[in-house]
């Protein structure tokens, strides 16, 4: 099985004001291909550093990520863009839709980016919206939204260039108990529907446990832990 | 202690957006600078007018002319019989020392004590003590020399002369030499500067005015004026002291009307950007201010504390830039003073007077500004409901459904305006009134109009690619942010556009009419001192020695008087035509089917278009014109002829006529036509050589060279118009350039999410390039309607009010294209550094959860 994220010895630290922060030592870790990886730890541990590292918004300094084995070390910021336009989607815990675009223009934004034709693009993206339970909001725009409802959004941007991977940093941080679960629920059928990977960032250990596997982000290292066993982790 | 957090939360907010302030800054220097700059540049003209008054003046309260100068010996006459006044001769002209042209002042040292012109002049220390005089660098013998002249300290120290030494003057072409005597100090500038002093009778043998004097100045009460009025013939006329400074200052009141007017064009244009970068400050607290709202600050507390930030920093800015007005205004005044010399009169003085009310007025313009066009803003942010101030589509569909409101009230503001400016009424600042209000009423459509093109053109712009597209769709989404941009850009290029149509117009109005005008081929002139004066006389075989030049065929004669009339002094060309019809006149109006033979009779002649417009004179109307034999006659008018020459009017006498009534057979300058086929530089060379045996130099010239002599001078003119339009521009180029990097900074997450989503930073340059570029070419095309309205204002209202000159307006081609490429680059321009910006933010940043 081949490894839609692999992580080697990566290492990132932030220099303030003489003080350098150690946010990653010699991280090793690999999501395969069509699972979903749960990434936990401590507010402030380096999810979200990591995060950006593996999608290439933050260049790689020591160490590798490759994503579907294309290495990012040697790439630049707009090779780097490309792969991420091709092959990534993001969900964001505070959603980040673009609020002067209506929904059906914020979810076609990264097949327009890619060039798709508009009839082709618009086509797909109603595809999602009845996936995501959107049908007849299109023209809407997002801050006349409920939250689970941008968030379905963001999810219906994420997928609608089926990438190979999606990242999805809290995607239910801003959500109740209720909608946050709805909106899980919806993530994983289509993100297994598409067979696409996923690392999910999140402080839930329900949402944790819903993911194939877990690891955790502690002291700059990750380690693997048992799913079940996430109530003793110190990590919530 | 809440007014000081809340304080203390606006210097965060500009510590942390520091190009944000410096922008505000610099939209406000420029605006108020510019205004500052031409207010002190006239305030400085007018100084020179009163100071050129005292100088030549002094206490004088009236002056006796006549219409041909005054018989020197009617003077003595005048001084035996009424001994108790005070009474000066004075003899004026101007003579050059080494191209430099003075004012010189012919007077009687005895008879000057009581006038007190040019202060400490030594004329005055002279006739009291000799110890005096020698203490100025003189002695009393060397005063009363017959070749003596005096010039101020100041001007002998700039121009490296001293006391004792020969000069060199240049009188109408001719050379004369002269001892400067002595010299004197000054505190008027226009004494220190430009005027040189004589005895009379030595002043009268170098103007060669014969047994003439200028006028006798006098001071008289009113007994004394009744008295006098009663001795006088007609033929002589009794003015208030000045009146020729008021009638000068009169002549270029159209002159500075304009600059102010282009001037508050700028402030204008200044206003809205002071409105955009105020609304942009604001804009981006919305959610603050609804957190303080929400906290229990009242909207009024929140609106005090906004209008506060607004006059603290127009407070600064306007202090900055009533200073940079004042530097600019000695650059203003050098310019103005040129004209004022080439189509006015001689102006010496160039320095540049500053008063205080200019920094109160200064301050007001920029902290008034600052606060209107803040409060606009304050009252929104104020008034928005904290929970609406985050839903930024909210904001956007409000103003949306805002904008045919406005566009509603644009155009019925603009239709006052074009009321306003169709009445028949004279008012030059009513003209004025009327272009500004089709500014601003076209300015409150714009965003209206950018709305429906651009969403319009969408899906043709869509099938351009992804970057026009979103760029498009950024306009129009955008539309309370980009909508004032455009309407700020737009204005500010419809000025230069408007501008360019008016001058090219004037230009090519002057260029037909020296086309028709320039009859003869070769033209020959005494040159004289200064471009402006009454010109030099030729001598009197001139004529008969042209007219016997081999391969000329007609010769035509002129001259160029000053005289008074019921409406002011005016120059009066005297003619003798090639032929009957008076040729290359175009006559607008004519008394009868045959002008030209109502002209050459008795008591008729004709104006120039200025001074019927601005008197409201008409053919078959007449005129009262003070002669030399029978004093103020009426004369009837035959026609009103074209004429670009002279914005004061012009009156045209056939010789015949002008005859009867001076006594003054000079003739100033000769017109000849050659035989066909003749080579017009080969006769030049002739006649030349036929007049050289008179002792005067000469001015031949071709009408080729003339004509472009006087384009020259018409370029010369409008160059100050020019230098605001370009700063017009530079304030529009702050106003948008602010207005952009507020805007795109203030979408840097919206970029960042782009850029997210697989946007790479080249696609990132390229939306908001193709943003700007769409933006400048909206505004480009936009000026050009507005800019052609403010043309046909600028054309057919101002201009005619303030200089009587009616012309055709014509559109150049080239000036369109110049208009779109001057937005385009503009906003292209102003658009770099923030697509720069925006295509490195880090994306991560922007996109961390609030």
């Amino acid at each position: 099985m081949t490894n839609a994220i692999h992580v080697e010895a990566l290492t990132h630290s932030y220099t303030r004001a003489d003080s350098r922060t150690l946010i990653l030592d010699s991280v090793e870790m690999s999501v395969p291909s069509g699972q979903s990886v749960a990434l936990i730890g401590r507010s402030g541990s380096g999810k979200s550093t990591l995060l950006n590292l593996i999608s290439g918004l933050e260049p790689v300094k020591q160490g590798n990520v490759s994503i579907n084995g294309q290495s990012l070390l040697n790439l630049n910021d707009h090779q780097r863009t490309r792969l991420r336009g091709r092959q990534i989607g993001f969900i964001y815990q505070a959603f980040n839709l673009i609020h002067t675009l209506s929904v059906k223009d914020n979810v076609a934004l990264p097949l327009a980016l890619s060039g798709v034709h508009s009839g082709t693009a618009y086509a797909r993206v109603k595809q999602l919206m009845d996936a995501v339970g959107l049908a007849g909001r299109e023209e809407d725009y997002p801050d006349r939204l409920s939250g689970g409802e941008q968030q379905r959004v963001a999810i219906a941007r994420a997928l609608v260039h089926e990438p190979a991977l999606i990242l999805a940093d809290e995607p239910t941080g801003n959500l109740d108990a209720n909608s946050g679960r709805q909106v899980m629920q919806l993530l994983r059928d289509l993100v297994q529907q598409q067979g696409s990977a996923m690392l999910l960032v999140t402080h839930s250990q329900e949402v944790a446990r819903s993911a194939d596997s877990a690891l955790l982000l502690n002291n700059g290292k990750v380690e693997v832990v048992d799913t079940l066993a996430l109530e003793q982790s110190a990590a919530w | 202690m809440l007014a000081h957090i809340l304080a203390r939360s606006s210097w965060r907010f500009y510590r942390q957006h520091p190009a944000q302030l410096l922008l505000s800054i610099i939209g406000i220097v420029l605006g108020v600078g510019v205004v500052c700059a031409v207010l002190i540049t006239n305030n400085s003209s007018q100084r020179a007018f009163a100071l050129s008054t005292e100088a030549l003046y002094g206490n004088t309260t009236h002056e006796l002319i006549g219409a041909n100068g005054v018989d020197q010996q009617f003077y003595v006459e005048l001084r035996n019989r009424f001994t108790s006044i005070n009474m000066a001769p004075v003899i004026v002209g101007n003579i050059a020392i080494n191209d430099e042209v003075y004012s010189l002042l012919g007077l009687d040292p005895f008879a000057e004590l009581a006038f007190n012109r040019a202060s400490n002049s030594p004329f005055a220390s002279a006739t009291t003590s000799q110890q005096q005089a020698e203490s100025n660098g003189s002695s009393l013998t060397d005063l009363l020399r017959t070749d003596a002249l005096l010039i101020s300290e100041k001007s002998a120290r700039d121009k490296q002369l001293s006391v004792g030494q020969m000069i060199t003057l240049d009188v109408a072409g001719q050379k004369h030499s002269a001892y400067l005597a002595a010299t004197y100090q000054s505190d008027n500038p226009v004494a220190a500067t430009g005027l040189l002093l004589g005895d009379i009778a030595f002043v009268q043998k170098l103007l060669q005015r014969g047994d003439k004097i200028s006028r006798i100045d006098l001071i008289l009460d009113d007994e004394q004026e009744l008295a006098l009025q009663e001795y006088l013939p007609q033929t002589l006329q009794l003015k208030q002291a000045g009146s020729r400074t008021d009638t000068m200052r009169a002549m270029t009141r159209g002159f500075h009307i304009n600059l102010t007017a282009m001037s508050l064009l700028a402030l204008l244009v200044g206003i809205f950007l002071i409105h955009n970068t105020m609304t942009f400050a604001v804009v981006q607290r919305r959610e603050l201010f609804a957190i303080m709202r929400i906290t229990g600050i009242t909207s009024r507390t929140l609106m005090k504390n906004i209008l506060i930030e607004a006059v603290a920093i127009s407070s600064i800015a306007s202090m900055i830039g009533i200073a940079l007005g004042y530097f600019l205004s000695s650059a203003l005044v050098k310019l103005t003073t040129r004209t004022i010399n080439d189509l006015y009169f001689v102006l010496h003085v160039q320095e540049v007077w500053f008063s205080p009310w200019l920094i109160a007025l200064g301050l007001a313009l920029g902290i008034g500004s600052s606060v209107i066009a803040a409060s606009i803003a304050a009252i929104d942010a104020a008034s928005t409901n904290p929970v609406q101030a985050r839903q930024r589509s909210l904001i956007e569909e409000r103003s949306q459904r805002l904008l045919p409101l406005l566009a509603m009230i644009g155009v019925v503001i603009m239709a006052a305006g074009a009321l306003l400016s169709v009445l028949p009424l004279r008012s030059l600042v009513a003209g004025f009134i009327a272009m500004m209000l089709i500014i601003l009423g076209f300015g409150l459509l714009i965003p209206w109009l950018v709305l429906h093109i651009t969403r319009s053109l969408k899906p043709l712009i869509d099938k351009l690619g992804i970057s026009l597209s979103l760029a498009a769709g950024g306009i129009y989404r955008n539309i309370s942010r980009t909508g004032l941009a455009i309407a700020a850009l737009s204005i500010a290029v419809s000025a230069t556009f408007g501008v360019d149509v008016m001058i090219g117009s004037f230009r090519s109005s002057v260029d037909n009419w020296l086309k028709a005008t320039l009859q003869s081929d070769i033209y020959i002139t005494a040159p004289a001192a200064a471009s402006t004066q009454t010109a030099s006389m030729l001598s009197p075989d001139s004529y008969s020695r042209a007219t016997g030049t081999l391969g000329v065929a007609s010769v035509s004669s002129g001259r160029t008087l000053q005289v008074s009339t019921s409406v002011g002094d005016i120059s009066m060309l005297v003619i003798k035509p090639h032929s009957s019809d008076g040729g290359g006149f175009e006559l607008l109006e004519t008394d009868g089917d045959s002008p030209w033979q109502l002209w050459s009779a008795d008591q008729s002649l004709m104006i120039s278009e200025p001074l019927a417009t601005k008197h409201k004179l008409q053919a078959g109307g007449s005129i009262d014109v003070f002669t030399q034999n029978k004093g103020f006659t009426s004369f009837n008018i035959a026609a009103v002829f074209r004429d670009y020459g002279s914005s004061q009017g012009k009156l045209l006498m056939a010789r015949d006529v002008f005859d009867l009534y001076w006594q003054a057979p000079g003739i100033s300058s000769l017109g000849i036509v050659l035989n066909n086929s003749v080579e017009v530089e080969l006769v030049i060379d002739q006649l030349r050589a036929t007049l050289a045996s008179s002792e005067r130099p000469l001015s031949i010239q071709s009408n080729t060279a003339i004509h472009e002599q006087s384009l020259i001078v018409f370029d010369r003119t409008f160059e100050v118009t020019r230098v605001l339009r370009w700063l017009t521009v530079g304030v529009a180029f702050v106003g948008i350039f602010s207005a952009l990097l507020a805007l795109h900074l203030e979408r840097a997450k919206e970029f960042a999410i782009l850029r997210a989503s697989g946007a790479t930073r080249q696609t990132v340059l390229m939306i908001v390039m193709a943003q700007t570029f769409i933006m400048g070419l909206l505004a480009g095309t936009l000026a050009l309607p507005l800019g052609w309205m403010m043309s046909e204002v600028l054309i057919k209202v101002i201009n005619l009010r303030s200089f009587g000159w009616s012309m055709q307006s014509m559109l150049p081609v080239d000036a369109i294209g110049e208009t779109l490429v001057l937005a385009v680059a503009s906003a292209m321009l102003a658009g770099i550094y923030p697509a720069y910006k925006l295509s490195r933010t880090g994306i991560a940043e922007q996109l961390r959860d609030d």
